[in-house]
């Protein structure tokens, strides 16, 4: 993750969460301006392990995150808005 | 000062789409804004799991009713090269042409939502009268005034003869002249310059830090749109020129959607002249997608559209949409502190929301047990 940080990347595009047996595979895709490509890096999480947050490089991460905290569970150390709901706060109260 | 909640939505005459915004005020000064999302929420991506590559195409572009095809196209971008097929010229000439019709379409329906949120009752029918013009070029043309329903895998289902394409450029010559003068509205009226110039700044640094996408981040000075940095189907002959602004305000981005609509028809004119009208497409080709991953993105009106697809044995193993709301939802809480909150309606409209294409996401966990179906979301729909 701290290489992940320290790359040249110029906007995180989107976050995928893939349910792998009763692990995950979190994919991360990043654009560069002058690359028509998009650069994409794999991580294997353990059922119960935190990610730690990539928000303090990357700010548009924390309603990617929150979306896979929401439907999968997993927690990302470091993002504010883990344990609140982004959909339908009511369903909860 | 007291502070005190002030509550707008879900349901709202100034929201075209349900959504929650909680503000947190100080007299008429909006120090914190807080939003609760889901209430459009339909669970494409979970619906779209196991299905067959070819109908899946049919619930994919339902996730927008603004920007179907756009959704259709990056689905297409995704599954296209996995199933190892090779598309005609004529049909991404054609796939282009949509899309801009559907630029143009979206973003004049944006512009009369703008001056509805404004007051401005007249110009938000000037504007939806234009938007209508288009629509009859997309039933002409794909015989959906909304749905168009037009893209096959590897093709589309109508090939446009001279008779649509008359009928296209005729359209779009009677609404150039009437755009353009709106554009003028748009800058230099009185109530809505005073209402928009200077108000919802996005400075470009922020817009970078943020990741922002489409006219949003343009209007920045944000030089990123996918038709020019990665360009697809037919933007590969035909040049793009990017709408960029300074001004960082609702106003400049008011004017470059309006910019947006003028080039989107340049395009259009392109394409036209492009097309051969006799050129037969192909039919439906017969293909088999093993294994693989697919990744699609394409500029949608609001900015760029993704989607992943993970394929297994022709079906959807997963699938990711991400839509631009999505990718410019950060932004809605830093915009709204420290403004009057007779400019928030003002301020989300200029963002250009759309939350039912956001809202899109499969439902897994309700926090922590539950995992939904395809048969119990379409149970769940019935006792809705």
């Amino acid at each position: 993750m701290s290489k992940m940080t320290d790359m040249r990347a110029d906007r995180l595009v989107s976050i995928t969460c893939l349910k792998d047996g009763e692990d995950f595979k979190l994919i991360y895709h990043f654009s560069l301006n002058d690359d028509p490509d998009l650069i994409a890096i794999t991580i294997d999480v353990s059922k119960g392990e935190k990610v730690k947050t990539i928000i303090p490089r990357w700010n548009n991460a924390l309603f990617f995150e929150t979306e896979v905290t929401e439907f999968y569970g997993l927690n990302f150390e470091g993002n504010p808005a883990c344990g609140t709901r982004l959909f339908l706060q009511e369903v909860e109260k | 000062m007291h502070e005190c909640i002030f509550p707008i939505g879900p349901q709202h005459p100034a929201l075209k789409e349900p959504i929650y915004l909680k503000l947190h005020v100080e007299g008429t000064t909006v120090k914190q804004a807080e939003f609760n999302l889901g209430y459009a929420h339909r669970g494409v991506e979970r619906i779209s799991e196991g299905k067959l590559l070819d109908p899946e195409l049919h619930t994919v572009q339902r996730t927008c009713g603004i920007c179907s095809h756009c959704h259709s196209l990056a689905f297409l971008r995704a599954v296209e090269p996995v199933a190892g097929l090779t598309i005609p010229m004529k049909v991404k000439l054609q796939r282009v042409m949509v899309a801009e019709l559907e630029r143009i379409h979206s973003h004049l329906l944006w512009a009369g939502v703008m001056m509805h949120e404004m007051g401005l009752e007249t110009l938000f029918m000037y504007f939806w009268r234009e938007r209508e013009n288009i629509l009859d070029v997309f039933d002409e043309l794909t015989g959906g005034r909304v749905h168009h329903s037009i893209n096959l895998v590897g093709t589309m289902k109508r090939s446009f003869n001279k008779e649509n394409l008359v009928f296209a450029q005729e359209k779009l010559n009677s609404i150039i002249d009437r755009v353009k003068e709106h554009r003028e509205v748009l800058e230099n009226h009185d109530v809505i310059v005073s209402r928009s110039k200077g108000i919802g700044k996005i400075s470009k640094k922020m817009a970078v830090d943020l990741g922002l996408v489409g006219p949003v981040a343009r209007a920045s000075g944000v030089d990123y749109d996918v038709r020019v940095n990665s360009p697809y189907e037919a933007y590969t002959e035909i040049k793009v020129k990017p709408v960029l602004r300074v001004e960082t305000d609702a106003w400049a981005r008011s004017l470059a959607r309006a910019d947006e609509i003028l080039e989107s028809i340049k395009i259009i004119d392109k394409a036209i002249d492009m097309i051969d009208p006799n050129e037969e497409l192909p039919k439906k080709p017969s293909f088999f997608a093993k294994e693989g991953v697919g990744l699609g993105r394409v500029e949608a009106p609001r900015g760029e559209n993704f989607h992943y697809v993970k394929i297994e044995n022709n079906r959807i193993s997963r699938i990711k949409l991400r839509t631009p709301t999505l990718a410019n939802l950060c932004v809605y809480p830093k915009i709204l502190e420290d403004v009057d909150i007779t400019d928030v309606p003002v301020i989300v409209a200029s963002l250009d929301p759309c939350i039912s294409c956001m809202e899109r996401v499969t439902v897994i966990k309700d926090g922590k047990k539950e995992i939904w179906t395809t048969h119990e979301l379409s149970e769940a729909k019935k006792h809705d």
